[in-house]
């Protein structure tokens, strides 16, 4: 009965430390965040779901129907429909390339595919159809972040440059040539871009790009040749980072915990849309089991806010607009259609 | 008899072994276990007393284990350790607003996930180890430390 008691204590004492420890954490939405939302009269429902037992990483095309899915293996592309029944690979032939794996981004126009290592600093031009590819070194003096396929000849990224440490938007060719530099778009802090990190978008249907930061409300509207169209900030009230860096030799990483506000965004037709973490004040009780996303128009404007309930797979991390009506969540392995009217 | 007494031995072992591990691992690399502690969102404000305190009470409590006369004291130590560390694990995989790199050493291999899974291990082991040995003092009580647990069994129909 002692020993009972001495094992009910020390279990009621760490979870007292456990709970002593949450609430001093700092976590977001413990006060009020400053901001409401708008929201539309309808939120997203779920039409279907599927776990396909893979590690899907990105929706990376569309080619009428059908959706192209990247995986954490850059030499496997996967396709499937809204009805999610069948689920196709294709297999392209990728010559081991140092660092490629895991940090590549992936980008189908059909039946071409265009793998960039961002630590690699490789372009991989493939097709889908034959499998064969060329690999090209991407010249942009750093690392090649956030890269947008425009076309197959025309790719931007926000380089994060070896020399200076600081993050600039250069549009380079599918020979790994920089064509041109711009460094007004954003203040260069020499900080491996932590600061303004974010998520870059490029809108094929009015030839936009949308630059949404994860730690700050920042919105930066700009063209394929890097004209500064509208300088816009998301809903909430962030406009200072609440984070710090430690600058080494090695390299710079954060010093405290980094507080993500925009945690995922993305653009189709004119329409921006920004998954937030943030609570509004008359934020309501769907934010529990749901993302909430706010919608702006092609000019950062805000147009209002709905809800994607979580599906199965639990919490939803990213979201494509996939038609004027259907939303495609992706979880790791599973994948929802969800419809928006 | 024996077969508890190998097992407890064992977990006694086990235990010696990790938190000597734990310990001197993350005092050897003191700078970096404080610096990974202050990009934990619950241990922010504490990495300094953490990073210290920390690597000192778990090469207290192999010590403690060493000894038979304090072992019960390390085992319920080693428990409200794991437990600890098990409910951390826990908050930082599904609460938490940051998740960091996970701590140094061979351990580094371990991912958050599997980190949570060892402890959970190790907590079982914790709480198995103080049963067997609360099981094995009062085996011996009756009989002034020689008798085993088939006597006690015997010595209480006796006295029916």
């Amino acid at each position: 009965m002692k020993h009972l008691l001495i094992l009910a204590i020390l279990l009621i004492i760490a979870a007292c430390i456990l709970y002593a420890l949450n609430i001093t954490s700092g976590a977001p939405n413990r006060i009020k965040n400053g901001f409401t939302r708008n929201y539309a009269s309808r939120n997203a429902r779920i039409i279907t779901e599927k776990d396909f037992k893979l590690n899907l990483t990105s929706l990376c095309g569309m080619k009428g129907d059908t959706l192209f899915f990247s995986s954490s293996n850059p030499a496997k592309i996967y396709a499937t429909t809204p009805t999610l029944e069948s689920l196709d690979t294709f297999t392209i032939n990728i010559p081991e390339i140092k660092y490629l794996i895991p940090a590549f981004h992936t980008t189908v126009i059909y039946p071409n595919v265009y793998i960039i290592g961002s630590n690699a600093r490789m372009l991989i031009k493939g097709n889908l159809l034959t499998g064969k590819t060329d690999t090209i070194k991407i010249n942009v003096g750093g690392i090649v972040n956030n890269p947008i396929v425009i076309n197959g000849n025309k790719f931007i990224n926000r380089t994060i440059e070896n020399q200076t440490r600081n993050a600039i938007f250069k549009i380079f060719d599918s020979t790994g040539k920089v064509l041109k530099i711009d460094i007004a778009l954003q203040d260069t802090l020499g900080d491996a871009g932590f600061t303004y990190d974010g998520m870059l978008n490029y809108d094929t249907s009015n030839g936009q790009l949308t630059y949404v930061t994860y730690f700050l409300n920042r919105l930066l509207i700009f063209d394929t040749t890097l004209k500064k169209l509208y300088n816009a900030s998301t809903l909430d009230t962030t406009s200072s980072t609440k984070f710090e860096l430690k600058k080494s030799e090695k390299g710079i990483t954060h010093k405290s915990p980094p507080l993500i506000i925009n945690t995922f965004s993305t653009q189709f037709k004119g329409y921006i849309y920004v998954k937030s973490k943030l609570e509004a004040d008359n934020e309501n009780k769907n934010f529990m089991n749901s993302s909430v996303i706010d919608k702006f128009d092609s000019k950062g404007n805000y147009l209002n806010s709905f809800y994607i309930p979580d599906p199965k797979g639990g919490r939803l991390r990213l979201f494509y607009l996939i038609n004027g009506n259907q939303l495609l969540g992706l979880n790791m392995n599973h994948v929802t259609i969800f419809n928006l009217n | 008899m024996r077969t508890k007494n190998l097992l407890l031995s064992t977990i006694c072992i086990l235990f010696i072994i990790l938190w000597v591990y734990a310990g001197l691992s993350k005092l050897m690399d003191y700078q970096t276990f404080k610096f990974q502690l202050g990009r934990s969102p619950y241990l922010q404000n504490l990495s300094g007393i953490v990073a210290i305190a920390l690597p000192l009470a778990e090469i207290a409590t192999a010590a403690l284990l060493v000894f038979n006369s304090t072992r019960l004291l390390g085992m319920y130590l080693s428990f409200f350790a794991m437990l600890l560390f098990t409910g951390y694990i826990y908050a930082m995989l599904y609460h938490s607003y940051f998740l960091p790199c996970s701590c140094g050493g061979i351990l580094n291999k371990l991912d958050w996930h599997s980190h949570f899974i060892f402890n959970i291990i190790f907590t079982v082991l914790a709480i198995t180890g103080i049963i067997l040995m609360v099981w094995n003092k009062r085996t011996i009580k009756p009989n002034n430390g020689n008798l085993n647990h088939s006597s006690t069994k015997h010595q209480t129909i006796r006295q029916f």
